[in-house]
């Protein structure tokens, strides 16, 4: 009898281990689900192909991501366990230890509200959140009427794991997304930037920025063009000409330093940067969207053009070999038209064109540019253009010698005058 | 000790009449008693020693032989072992042969080598050696490195430093409200336990 009663208690007593391990093995596929919906919520809100970015992810990654989202709700999670035995420990003795555990129930609800509110997204993932949050609210209600303490006590900590993988599932689908800034060292000497997407032995996958805006393109360059890949820590990015949802509660407004730039100059800008001219994604300037868009009139409407100081004329060829640190402030220069095309499909205007110049020294230094108005300019003649460079990179390929080129931004996009 | 004095004094003068001359060590302990510093264990090549007060040089310790009309230097090392030869070399024994040193402090013998102090008196030699240790001093050092001139730091005014973006909060954070949340929950647990009866139902008397 002894020995059977041993063997009975040592039957009873591998429950909460058997339980233990159960929640362990479902925390990890949670976590993975969680790294999974989030990663696809930061490309989605980027305006990126998330689906196919997320084809390309890594389980490592997942994980990473998802035990980075469920960080704080696995912290507050491991706080409400001990509040809850806490809870009944104390006051089972006076018998209201179910009104205790309503008080934690209410706790927790207001708490998901209060973070809900917090989030800058729009109605339709709160409200998400918010419902995840009630339903587990009730599961638990009703697990307290009916399941032992220790498995009350997984059950908990594994629903606030659901909720908070639901909140930060949420928080991501807004922009701005937080995503690891690549630059790209190509080997024909140029260098691309983007938001960082995968990386496997043939290629580099990156989503190129213009100003840190991306313009919905997953770009792909192959391994052997690269010379060196440097990551920079996340930084905020957003779909260019997309706006940005707003914190009900406890929000933070950032005003940026040098002003903000408008949506639609942010797409117009990204429209240049995603051009087929580019045989990689061009290097975008900051300087030179903050310039534009505290002149937009000078630029985009009927205001005349900001001067341009005559120490500020460069030859093309010195524009595009160091157009960083002509970046920001207008600039003159002569160049040689190469081609006058029409503007099929962008532009309001039906006579845009876009006007390509080349250098009078090097012929492999190209300068584009925007001409809108009836009057077109001859190939061949060599015309004056005054604007900010806006892109700089590498031309697609009209040879085997690599062509650079850089864009520049007319005022009242008038080039070659 | 003025019989150890006189001992001393007995040997010297024997030592003096036989012409062997006194031993080195009882020289030299003498010409420490009269305060003269030992000159009989300088080498004849060394240099003068610098002042104690002066400012240490960095100096080598053996300076390098100067070369007298080199001939052709061997452009590579031969190796150590013979059955190692080394990496992009034809092998040793196609290799110059060493030039031997042809260093004048190899070729001048070492005892014919007299300093010039030897030859004068105390006082003289005191000054020699001070002009000696001030003309080392002086004379620039081998290892004496040119001095790096640091540029000093640019000086950013407030002008072009970068402003910092504003950041305006539009109600009390998310700590603070959680914090609140958790202390209101602390209370009411707290008010369970010291009431419980407020929160529960009291049952009618049962009827007699």
């Amino acid at each position: 009898m002894a020995a059977e009663g041993v063997e009975a208690e040592s039957r009873l007593s591998l429950k909460p281990l058997l339980d233990l391990a159960g929640a362990g093995a479902g925390l990890v596929v949670l976590i993975e689900l969680v790294g999974r919906a989030v990663m696809w919520a930061r490309f989605d809100a980027v305006g990126l192909p998330a689906t196919s970015a997320m084809s390309l992810q890594s389980s490592e990654t997942l994980l990473a991501n998802g035990a980075g989202a469920l960080g704080v709700a696995i912290a507050l999670g491991l706080l409400a366990v001990a509040a809850l035995v806490g809870i009944d420990a104390l006051l089972k003795p006076y018998g209201v230890e179910r009104q205790g555990r309503m008080v934690l129930l209410v706790v927790l609800e207001l708490i998901l509200v209060a973070a809900v509110l917090e989030q800058p997204a729009s109605w339709k993932p709160r409200l998400l959140a918010l419902g995840t949050g009630l339903a587990g609210g009730g599961l638990f209600w009703v697990l307290t009427e009916r399941v032992h303490l220790r498995r009350l006590v997984l059950s908990m900590f594994m629903l606030i794991a659901v909720v908070g993988g639901v909140l930060a599932f949420v928080r991501n689908l807004s922009p701005p997304a937080r995503l690891v800034m690549a630059s790209l060292f190509l080997d024909d000497g140029s260098l691309t930037t983007g938001a960082y997407v995968a990386l496997d032995s043939d290629s580099v996958y990156m989503a190129p920025d213009s100003f840190n805006r991306t313009y919905g393109e997953l770009a792909v360059i192959p391994r052997a063009h690269v010379r060196r890949i440097a990551l920079s820590p996340p930084q905020n990015f957003e779909e260019a000409g997309r706006g940005t949802a707003r914190a009900l509660l406890a929000g933070r407004t950032v005003k940026p330093p040098y002003g903000a730039v408008a949506p639609e100059i942010a797409r117009y800008l990204a429209g240049q940067s995603a051009d087929v001219v580019w045989q990689y994604p061009p290097l975008s300037f900051l300087e030179s969207a903050y310039y534009m868009s505290r002149h937009p009139e000078a630029f985009f409407g009927t205001d005349p053009a900001p001067a341009v100081d005559p120490g500020r004329h460069v030859p093309l060829e010195q524009l595009v070999a160091g157009a960083r640190e002509y970046s920001g402030r207008p600039v003159s220069t002569d160049g040689i038209v190469l081609r006058s095309a029409q503007v099929l499909g962008g532009s309001d205007d039906p006579q845009a064109r876009l006007i390509t110049l080349r250098g009078s020294r090097d012929p492999h230094a190209r300068s584009f540019c925007l001409r809108y108005g009836a009057e077109n300019v001859p190939v061949g003649r060599t015309v004056h253009a005054e604007g900010v460079i806006v892109n700089a990179g590498t031309v697609a390929a009209e040879g085997s010698t690599p062509v650079k080129g850089i864009f520049l931004q007319t005022a009242g996009n008038v080039c070659g005058s | 000790m003025r019989r150890v004095g006189s001992l001393r004094a007995a040997m010297v003068v024997l030592a003096v009449v036989l012409g062997v001359g006194a031993p080195p060590a009882a020289a030299e302990r003498h010409a420490g008693l009269m305060g003269d510093p030992p000159i009989a264990a300088e080498s004849p090549t060394a240099e003068p020693k610098a002042d104690q007060t002066a400012t240490p040089e960095p100096t080598l310790t053996s300076p390098p032989p100067v070369q007298v009309a080199p001939t052709a230097l061997p452009t590579r090392t031969p190796p150590t072992h013979p059955s190692l030869p080394s990496v992009g070399s034809a092998g040793p024994s196609q290799l110059p042969p060493k030039t031997p040193s042809t260093s004048v402090a190899s070729q001048v013998p070492a005892a014919t080598v007299t300093p010039l102090s030897r030859h004068l008196p105390t006082e003289r030699r005191r000054a020699h050696r001070r002009r000696g240790a001030a003309s080392a001093a002086a004379r620039p050092s081998p290892l004496r490195l040119p001095a790096v001139r640091l540029k000093p730091a640019p000086v950013v005014s407030a002008a072009v430093q970068p402003p910092v973006a504003e950041v305006h909060a539009s109600g009390p954070s998310l700590g603070v409200l959680i914090a609140l949340i958790t202390a209101l929950g602390a209370l009411a647990v707290l008010l369970l336990r010291v009431r419980p009866e407020w929160f529960t139902r009291r049952e009618p008397p049962a009827a007699v």
